[in-house]
């Protein structure tokens, strides 16, 4: 940004004291722990706790740019909110050793900790995440120049590290907390920002997305998705209200409006709800009424999907997507869930409407 | 009732909107609304009738500027940013903008922005000489809102605050205050006193109550974003559930900071020589930009030298702990330039404005694709349409209608205002016996039904015609939602089946009348047909009835062949 005209104050900087990894030590795997510090096991068989070390970049706050903008549709006017929580609970004030979090604000989606590149955040049994700074002689405060080198070395070594156990356990309890904090109507985080959480988890699992910003009007699909190495895009309708049945009209006209005007094909269409709806619900009939007529497939992926991808790391494409097709003859998503995780899932059939309708 | 306009009530938009224009634009000594408005569409800022990019810009550029949906969003955007003393105007045009020394900081805090809004909105204050100040209040909005919360048990609705600190004529006048107070007090625990309060309001200064609420989407926006409340539901206050807004432990600190600091406005300048003025005002600038987190140390001295040189005589009694004032909000930009010299300075040498090169079109709705007016022929029919006994009473009543008024655009037209405010439960039964009226076998949906989605149906032995209806009472201009619908109403007849029909067969929107913006409506359907094949059709209420009193006085009847084939809006 242009500032050069005004001599400006300076912002009065945090006193950050990055920190790296001690150099003889060569970790071989990460645990993720509940209600206790991650663990970080070495090679020679020691254990330290994931512990923040300060990176300026702060991946546990903060997308980059780069991360929210789309490659190939590039006039889509998207939201460049780049918060990775998208009810605002971690922060980073200025009196702080290192990013805080607001356990009332936390719903514990686990974006946080899977970005945090040392695994220093992890979850309590409130379901609200942690960020760990104490203090321990493995990570080491940087002193010169090349102690910041160091801390990149950290960052790049752990990028690599194999993981043993799922960021959180996908049991219906963990999943209960979540749901119960966002489902709650007198809770403030009813529903708070839908499109940003979908953004972010789609982000955070590897496929490239962009939301509409919020208060647009004009623009009526609320997310887009893009796979530039397979020529996929992907568009998609977010309704965790009770507009539910409105979504496959809309996603039509999404289809609609992007074929026709923008000449972009290989469309995958997707809704995102927070949970599936019951059997009972026309919206899974109209789905079958569009594949027999207009031979679109319409994809249905919920939030609890999306988390469960995430928790467990998985890495996909928007073209894993295409497996999520239900209608009312096949109203599950388990077994595209299951592929994706390579193991069966812990949740019971209808639990909370997540991978099958709940009635 | 204090006016915020409202041009998205997202915080982190709004102020990454600021950054992208401080971008664009501060090296120009001025720039206009249309200069926002192009780089809002050259940034992906902004979109207009479903369009994004120049497209939504050419789409949206209207001869009557007032009527251009861009521009007057840039108008809003504009407003607030004077209000929070990021723009300032310059003296020959209210609508000439330049930013400001101000603005130029919240653009390096790229530590934390939040102190720094947080401070740019308590500044705001009324009257002002930076702003075109409409009304006669004496405010300082967000603070007397904080303040009010305090007194009303930590909580307040929204209708509360336009009925409150929003109305509040002078809030230095502890009197006035309180009085207010004690209003909104005797207010809770009957909401239809609340109501009416709200109504009163709204009728003396002629302001709807949408229009109202809509004033209050942003500050109730900066409230939540800036952490001072929260929201929560509350069935206690007015023995219903309603929304209510809840001061946080960071909307009190912020209410302990305000209340320790000594609140200057504009005309406590007034009396001031030119050189306490200029000085007080810019110890009060950088007090402002202390709390916002940045450091002072370049200039330090100089607030050493005003603190020790001018306040022992300017405050005998007792030294401010800080101030509340900032020039930028208060002051307009010549003044300003005599404050902060060494900002005009740095202005001067900037480039030239930015031309203003967005041509101006003609509306959206005349550049609409003549493709998509459909004719409907009428013919003479020899013999007589044969009524059925349910819909004789609407025969007479239309016969009798005709009688009194002589003509049938009159009748037309009284009958369309006697239906303006009908609901669906009367309206849907209404359409579709007019089309009986007209010839054709029309079945209203029974609710619930799950396989009729469409509200009536045209039964034909090879090409049924479903027929989404709104009416006057859910909208009273045909939208995009209807054409949505009627797509999804084909869908579901051509899969399921129940009655014969035609991939080419038109599927029909009838509702009150033709729509607003009939631009958007005919994009989409046009869109709808290169996508899916499947042709929309659209009647409003008007043409429907003069359809009807041709049929029924002239004899005239609608050639089946070009309703199955109605594609776009109705022409007759």
């Amino acid at each position: 940004m242009a500032s050069s005209k005004y001599k400006t104050l300076k912002q009065v900087e945090r006193n950050i004291r990055q920190k790296h990894l001690a150099s003889k030590l060569s970790p071989s795997h990460l645990e993720w722990n509940l209600n206790a510090p991650n663990k970080v096991i070495f090679s020679d068989g020691s254990v330290c706790p994931g512990t923040c070390i300060e990176c300026v970049e702060t991946p546990c706050m903060k997308f980059l740019g780069t991360e929210i903008s789309l490659q190939k549709l590039t006039q889509f006017p998207s939201d460049h909110d780049t918060d990775v929580c998208p009810t605002k609970a971690i922060s980073w004030p200025y009196e702080s050793a290192s990013p805080v979090i607001d356990d009332s604000l936390c719903v514990g989606c686990g974006l946080c900790a899977a970005r945090c590149p040392t695994k220093a955040i992890f979850f309590k049994d409130n379901g609200s995440a942690s960020v760990n700074n104490i203090p321990n002689k493995y990570f080491i405060e940087n002193s010169t120049d090349s102690d910041n080198r160091k801390t990149q070395d950290t960052v790049t070594l752990f990028q690599n590290l194999k993981w043993k156990n799922p960021i959180l356990q996908d049991s219906e309890q963990t999943l209960d907390i979540l749901f119960k904090k966002y489902l709650d109507e007198s809770s403030s985080l009813f529903g708070n920002e839908p499109n940003l959480l979908i953004r972010n988890l789609l982000i955070t699992v590897g496929v490239k997305s962009a939301i509409r910003r919020t208060g647009d009007t004009n623009i009526r699909m609320d997310i887009v998705l893009e796979d530039i190495a397979h020529n996929l895009n992907g568009i998609g309708e977010i309704e965790f209200g009770i507009d539910i049945l409105n979504t496959p009209r809309n996603t039509l006209d999404n289809i609609a409006v992007f074929t026709s005007r923008y000449k972009i094909d290989n469309l995958i269409p997707i809704v995102f709800p927070l949970v599936l709806p019951n059997q009972r619900s026309e919206y899974w009939q109209v789905m079958k009424d569009i594949k027999n007529v207009l031979k679109i497939k319409i994809r249905t992926v919920t939030l609890g999907a999306l988390l469960l991808l995430l928790w467990n790391q998985a890495k996909i494409s928007l073209g894993d997507l295409n497996n999520f097709y239900s209608d009312a003859d096949n109203f599950s998503i388990r077994q595209a869930l299951e592929n994706l995780l390579h193991r069966k899932i812990n949740i019971s059939d209808g639990y909370l409407g997540i991978i099958e309708p709940q009635k | 009732m204090l006016r915020f306009p409202n041009p998205g009530s997202h915080i982190d938009s709004f102020i990454k909107i600021y950054k992208e224009l401080f971008d664009a634009l501060s090296e120009a000594p001025f720039f206009t609304l249309d200069d926002i408005s192009r780089t809002l569409v050259e940034r992906n800022l902004a979109t207009s009738s479903g369009f994004m990019g120049q497209e939504a810009l050419t789409r949206s550029t209207r001869e009557d500027r007032s009527r251009d949906p861009l521009y007057n969003q840039s108008k809003m955007y504009a407003e607030l940013f004077r209000m929070l003393g990021w723009f300032q105007s310059l003296p020959d045009s209210s609508l000439k903008y330049r930013m400001t020394f101000l603005g130029a900081h919240a653009i390096s805090a790229y530590n934390d922005i939040k102190p720094l809004f947080r401070e740019s909105v308590l500044g705001i204050a009324f009257p002002n000489e930076a702003l075109d100040n409409k009304g006669n209040y004496i405010l300082r909005p967000f603070s007397t809102i904080l303040r009010s919360m305090k007194c009303l048990d930590g909580i307040i609705c929204r209708d509360e605050i336009i009925v409150g600190p929003l109305n509040l004529s002078d809030d230095r006048n502890p009197k006035l205050f309180m009085q207010m107070i004690s209003e909104i007090k005797a207010l809770r625990g009957n909401f239809g006193r609340l109501q009416k309060a709200l109504a009163t309001i709204s009728k003396n200064r002629k302001i709807s109550l949408n229009t109202m609420y809509n004033y209050t989407r942003f500050p109730l926006a900066v409230l939540t974003w800036c952490g001072w409340t929260t929201k929560e539901r509350n069935s206690t206050a007015y023995k219903k559930s309603i929304v209510f807004h809840q001061l946080t432990s960071a909307g009190e600190k912020q209410l302990g900071e305000i209340e320790t600091n000594l609140d200057l406005r504009s005309i406590d300048f007034k009396k001031l020589p030119q050189d306490q003025k200029i000085k007080l005002a810019r110890f009060c600038f950088y007090s402002m930009m202390a709390r916002s987190g940045f450091d002072l140390s370049p200039v330090t001295k100089e607030l050493t030298d005003t603190a020790k040189n001018l306040f022992p005589s300017l405050f005998k009694k007792q030294l401010p702990k800080g101030f509340y004032f900032s020039p930028f909000q208060e002051f307009d930009s010549e003044i300003n330039d005599q404050i902060f010299p060494e900002m005009k300075t740095q202005q001067d040498e900037g480039v030239t404005a930015t031309p203003n090169n967005i041509p101006s079109t003609a509306p959206a709705s005349h550049r609409a694709n003549s493709n998509l007016y459909s004719d409907v022929v009428l013919e003479h029919s020899a013999g007589n349409i044969s009524i059925t006994q349910g819909d004789q009473d609407l025969h007479s009543n239309l016969i009798s209608i005709y009688n009194k008024n002589k003509s049938i655009e009159a009748s037309v037209a009284f009958y369309l205002d006697k239906l303006q405010a009908a609901n669906k439960s009367e309206f849907y039964p209404l359409v579709s016996a007019l089309f009986r009226l007209l010839g054709f076998n029309c079945e209203h949906s029974r609710a619930g039904v799950n396989y009729q989605r469409w509200d009536a149906l045209i039964v034909h032995p090879e090409e049924s015609i479903p027929i989404e209806i709104k009416s006057p009472g859910e909208e009273q201009n045909i939208s995009v939602k209807a054409v949505r619908q009627a797509l999804e109403n084909k869908i579901i007849l051509l899969s399921r089946k129940p009655f014969p029909t035609k991939q080419t067969t038109t599927s029909l929107v009838v509702g009150y009348y033709m729509p607003n913006d009939r631009s958007e409506v005919s994009y989409l359907i046009e869109d709808i047909y290169k996508s899916f094949k499947v042709k929309i059709g659209i009647i409003d209420f008007q043409t429907l009835l003069t359809l009807v009193y041709k049929a029924l006085i002239n004899k005239q009847y609608p050639n089946f062949k070009d309703v199955v084939n109605l594609y776009g809006f109705i022409k007759i």
